[in-house]
């Protein structure tokens, strides 16, 4: 069964990022699309979604109102939008609804709608300014931050500041890790989750031609978001959240719960395009043109019928599919083959082979296993990781070659 | 970007255990969600998350994360 779905509802946005996904990478789904989602299809998606989970007795379904830039949708779609995931809340099941955005304008009218309907707010936005802006970029290539901010800042300084939940960033091993930290520690909302990069992948790989065994005693993102997590650790403050962060102690600590970016055990996500095209995740969007689309409409098809797509039951049930070189890893439980996009291959769907970031995760779960093996030897939790302090090792990573 | 992982031994932590503020908060969250000795885990799909969509963990106290940062 599923239990989220990304809602696009615009297949335009007002920023020019580099390594979008949508626009910039490999697939051109955007330039075939509606350019909105038409009303009609996205009360189709509520349908589907009440249909899916009175059907499987779920208490709950998540929602995210994504693009493009979702804030770009016309407000008069918004408000038919909510009103009617409203009514499914008190007849049928709890919709939790967020809106992930750029943040370079958010009108009132749009605030207020949101809050009245309980849609709160992510704010993408990758570090400090000098980092953001080289990526982060108008149509004419002005960096966004300062304007992103001062949106931000009038949230925050406002009514709706309840609205705002946190920031959404792309790792960067440009930024220092002291840097980084500087940077959250001076958000007015010090919430955050760091992304691994997605445009990384069986075709795109993290190292140039030859270099691979350089990579792998010195694998770049690894190292960073191996130096960030050492150092959020020892500065000791936990209103820092960093979501991955935490996500890795949970399950380090015996959470059973399904996390994005690790473990890697489920994908109950599906996408739905402006056009009502049900697509598998955004992940594999960067590999090739019209990679994700299926033959699926939400106007016609009822999300049962997903699990006759063999990729999508391979992703429901990713857990049974850990990469054959994976099996005798001891992260395989955390790492679960890695993260996704960098699982993708040309000409085969759904992806067969670890990630091409598995020096990276590799280590940087080595860092956090050696970080925190004096706490979980004292954690008295069903499930903690014991495994992992068994095997507490630092070598570093010691892997077969990925290309 | 040298590559440096902390080389602090268990044993030079072990007075520092109880002192981990974050490792506390981690600890509090999870067992506020039913995850605690003698219970099998809890109802993963109550945690299920996307970036910010529906996780609204405990970690932080009172003053937890989410909190609006005090203007300087």
């Amino acid at each position: 069964m599923f239990r989220l779905a990304i809602l696009k509802l615009t297949a335009f946005c007002n920023l020019d990022c580099s390594y979008c996904y949508m626009f910039n990478l490999g697939d051109r789904t955007f330039e075939r699309v509606h350019r909105n989602m038409p009303i009609g299809v996205a009360l189709a998606c509520l349908e589907r979604i009440r249909e899916h989970a009175v059907a499987h007795e779920l208490s709950e379904f998540h929602v995210t109102l994504h693009g493009g830039e979702p804030s770009l949708w016309p407000l008069e779609d918004f408000s038919v939008f909510l009103a009617r995931a409203e009514e499914i809340r008190r007849s049928d099941v709890e919709l939790t609804i967020s809106l992930q955005t750029n943040a370079v304008k958010l009108p009132q009218r749009l605030l207020g709608l949101l809050a009245e309907h309980r849609v709160t707010l992510g704010v993408s936005v990758d570090g400090p300014r000098e980092h953001n802006d080289r990526a982060r970029v108008t149509k004419g290539g002005a960096g966004s931050y300062d304007r992103v901010m001062r949106t931000v800042d009038s949230i925050v300084e406002g009514q709706y500041a309840s609205l705002l939940q946190g920031f959404l960033s792309v790792a960067n091993p440009d930024i220092e890790p002291a840097a980084y930290l500087e940077w959250a520690d001076s958000l007015p909302v010090r919430r955050l989750d760091v992304l691994w990069p997605m445009e990384l992948n069986h075709a795109s790989l993290p190292w140039g031609t030859g270099q691979e065994a350089r990579y792998r005693s010195n694998p770049r993102y690894g190292m960073w978001f191996a130096q960030l997590f050492e150092q959020w650790w020892h500065r000791d403050d936990p209103t820092l959240y960093i979501r991955l962060f935490y996500d890795c102690i949970y399950t380090l600590m015996g959470s059973p719960r399904h996390i994005e970016n690790i473990v890697n055990d489920t994908v109950p996500i599906f996408v739905v395009n402006t056009d009502g095209c049900i697509e598998y995740h955004d992940y594999f969007r960067a590999l090739a043109d019209g990679g994700v689309r299926t033959r699926f409409r939400v106007q016609d098809d009822p999300l049962d019928a997903l699990a006759a797509d063999p990729v999508f039951r391979y992703l429901l049930d990713l857990g049974e599919h850990l990469p054959a070189e994976c099996r005798d890893c001891q992260f395989g439980d955390i790492c679960g083959g890695g993260f996704l996009p960098g699982r993708m291959e040309p000409d085969h769907m759904p992806p067969r082979r670890r990630s091409v970031l598995c020096y990276d995760e590799y280590y940087f779960f080595s860092s956090i296993r050696r970080t925190l093996a004096p706490w979980l030897a004292t954690c008295d939790l069903p499930g903690v990781h014991a495994p992992l302090i068994a095997n507490a090792s630092t070598d570093p990573p010691s892997l077969l070659g990925v290309a | 970007m040298d590559a440096k992982i902390s080389d602090t031994k268990p044993e030079q932590l072990e007075t520092e255990v109880a002192r981990s503020k974050i490792y506390e908060a981690a600890y509090s969250h999870l067992q506020s969600l039913g995850l605690r000795p003698g219970v099998e885990g809890f109802d993963w799909s109550l945690d299920f998350t996307l970036h910010f969509g529906l996780d609204s963990p405990d970690v932080g106290g009172p003053e937890g994360p989410g909190r609006i940062r005090d203007r300087v």
